[in-house]
């Protein structure tokens, strides 16, 4: 503070704030190369002092001060200092258990309409799809093209399902390769698909969950038609139970995304996409999830057990367990949302 | 973005110099608004690059131990491939910018960073959903492509969808993609702050004495060509060699109509004697209600009423 007199009213000010500046540069540098955990006690407890001093400096800056270095730099060190303040507080490790115990099923049961609206439309599709097989059974061909049907067309006998069902099937894959080319299978880009395009007015995604009801119900009437109605029931139950509801809860956070477009309420559309993506993406977190439990099933399981009431037994049970689950966990905190 | 609201053709005047960065600002809880600027795309495109890069390293040396202790098939070796990928990819982005603070190793190259449109904390629903709608919006069809479409309207559809969706951040006014929108987030670059020494802060020292000026010498020029004085009197410390500033001192002399000849020794200190008085000028003009942006202030005056 030579001449403070002499000296022009913003360059008093920079003066008097200069070696603050510099103090929270330093605490920053430090920052940005080791995160705040690297910080001494004493330069943790001034950087959010100094941070909110800097902004208040800039704030008066912009106003008072035609200097475009000082400007400039109180710019870019209020930028700096509130990425240093406003970092990240949760550890990954946090995130993940939140979401498994407490925010993934809440936003299961938010959308809950969705899912019963997504289900519905599947067995629209299934019951569409069964009576037509009956009808005529060349539907078959048309629902399920011939690179799906792995040898069971309609020309297929009583022995020869009877032997896909409880035969050992891919038995060159080996597990982890059923596993994988289950999850890249025609399912899973359903799902995904589905998800995806809800945002176009809930139309491509029915529209997919449909289909896939049609593809099941005419490969059912199949199997009825055979008089082994039970035996695909065990065979897909092992499975299907977790992998047909992963599909049906990957279209419901698609329904969730058409449904903001369509019916915002109060909000913009964007607004609305936004509040209700949060708990699409989780929704479709959750449907990945069960996916990959699904392609452990079929991975492992349809193999080691062939007992068709085993089957069934599993895949109804775990497929209570994922109800259970999504119904009850984290309850309590619901009421804080 | 304030040039672009200015009548383009009515003057070129410094408002078309100023330099062309997207900025986005951010109120964060202390009110008062920071401006970021906006990653260019290039840049964001070359930190994907280089994120790509890394997982395909990380996938081949996964593939690389998993064929060679011959735990998958060589008939499921391309659907694992793809699976592992999606494996490490994922969860890649997400946890480098959740513990990187919207840097992934990619960005950190390229100097650039993902901040939340809220003004707060990056939070963890943020950075998962802006990644989950990548695969949306590359990775999904993009592998659709590259594992052959089963049908040629497939792969058209697939081969739209990309090329529609990159253009999403091109067109965007903040080159937000959709996963920055849905999210709410900005690429941004990552800030520099550099000092430098005020030029205003010491009276400067000439042979003859001071220099003075008057109020309707100082009349003439605006902030904008202040900062432009003030840009040329800096880089003249930095650049390597030195500008000469004689026929600047000239022009100004010659526009305020200052009487006294300047001895070229003199060139700096006199050139600094009329930046802090023109500052002092601006400033306190400012101050009381009169900012002036440029030298066309007085023309201003007539259309802004």
């Amino acid at each position: 503070m030579s001449e403070p007199a002499t000296m022009i009213r913003s360059a008093r000010f920079r003066r008097e704030r200069e070696a603050d500046w510099v103090r929270l540069d330093t605490i920053l540098k430090q920052t940005e190369r080791g995160g705040v955990r690297s910080l001494s006690f004493e330069d943790a407890r001034d950087l959010s002092q100094l941070y909110r001093q800097s902004v208040a400096s800039l704030s008066v800056a912009r106003e008072i001060s035609l200097d475009k270095a000082l400007q400039e730099y109180l710019e870019a060190l209020c930028c700096r200092a509130y990425l240093a303040v406003y970092a990240p507080q949760e550890s990954v490790r946090g995130t993940f258990k939140r979401f498994i115990t407490r925010s993934g099923p809440a936003a299961m049961r938010q959308s809950g309409g969705a899912i019963l609206l997504a289900f519905v439309s599947m067995m629209i599709g299934a019951v569409v799809g069964y009576l037509l097989f009956f009808d005529d059974p060349m539907w078959y061909n048309t629902f399920i093209p011939g690179g799906m049907q792995g040898g069971r067309g309609i020309s297929s006998s009583r022995e020869e399902l009877l032997d896909v069902i409880y035969g050992s099937g891919d038995e060159d894959l080996g597990g982890l390769g059923a596993f994988a080319s289950f999850l890249f299978s025609h399912n899973t880009r359903i799902a995904i698909f589905a998800f995806a395009l809800g945002v176009a007015a809930c139309v491509p995604s029915f529209l997919l969950c449909a289909y896939q009801g049609l593809i099941l119900g005419a490969f059912f009437a199949l199997h009825v038609d055979r008089g082994i109605g039970l035996d695909l029931f065990g065979w897909l139950s092992i499975h299907g139970v977790t992998e047909l509801a992963a599909i049906i809860i990957a279209t419901a956070g698609g329904f969730r995304l058409g449904l903001a477009v369509l019916f915002p309420g109060n909000l913009t559309r964007r607004a609305a996409l936004r509040e209700h993506g949060r708990d699409a993406a989780k929704v479709a977190i959750m449907a990945a999830l069960m996916l990959v439990v699904a392609a452990i099933l079929e991975g492992f399981g349809r193999q080691l057990i062939v007992d068709r009431d085993t089957r069934i037994i599993i895949g109804w049970g775990v497929g209570l367990l994922w109800l259970a689950y999504f119904m009850l966990a984290g309850r309590s905190m619901d009421k804080r949302r | 973005m304030i040039w672009r609201k200015k009548k383009k053709a009515a003057r070129v005047g410094p408002a078309a110099l100023q330099p062309i960065t997207k900025t986005q600002e951010l109120l964060p809880p202390e009110g008062v608004p920071l401006r970021f600027e906006i990653a260019p795309i290039g840049g964001r495109f070359g930190a994907q690059i280089i994120d790509i890069v890394i997982t395909v390293l990380g996938l081949i040396a996964l593939m690389i131990f998993l064929v060679a202790t011959d735990l998958v098939p060589s008939m499921a070796l391309v659907s694992v491939g793809a699976i592992l990928f999606f494996m490490i990819r994922v969860p890649y982005y997400a946890f480098a910018e959740m513990i990187w603070n919207g840097q992934t190793i990619g960005k950190r190259i390229c100097r650039i960073r993902v901040v939340s449109g809220t003004g707060r904390s990056l939070t963890a629903h943020q950075i998962v959903s802006r990644n989950l709608m990548r695969e949306m919006e590359v990775f999904a069809p993009g592998t659709v492509l590259l594992a052959g479409p089963s049908s040629f309207f497939e792969g058209l559809i697939a081969f739209l969808w990309v090329s529609g969706l990159l253009l999403v951040p091109i067109i965007n006014k903040r080159n937000q993609r959709l996963g920055d929108i849905i999210a709410n987030t900005y690429v941004v670059q990552n800030p520099v702050a550099l000092l430098y020494p005020d030029l205003a802060a010491e009276q400067p020292v000439a042979q003859e004495g001071g220099y003075e000026f008057f109020p309707d010498q100082l009349d003439h020029y605006g902030a904008y060509e202040l900062q432009v004085l003030a840009d040329l009197l800096q880089s003249r410390k930095v650049a390597q060699k030195p500008l000469d500033l004689v026929p600047i001192g000239a022009r100004i002399r010659q526009k305020i109509e200052y009487p006294y000849p300047v001895a070229r020794n003199d060139e700096e200190a006199f050139l600094k004697a009329f930046y802090r008085a023109q500052r002092a000028y601006l400033e306190q003009k400012k101050l009381f209600g009169n900012a002036r942006a440029d030298k066309f202030h007085g023309e201003d005056k007539d259309t802004s009423g």
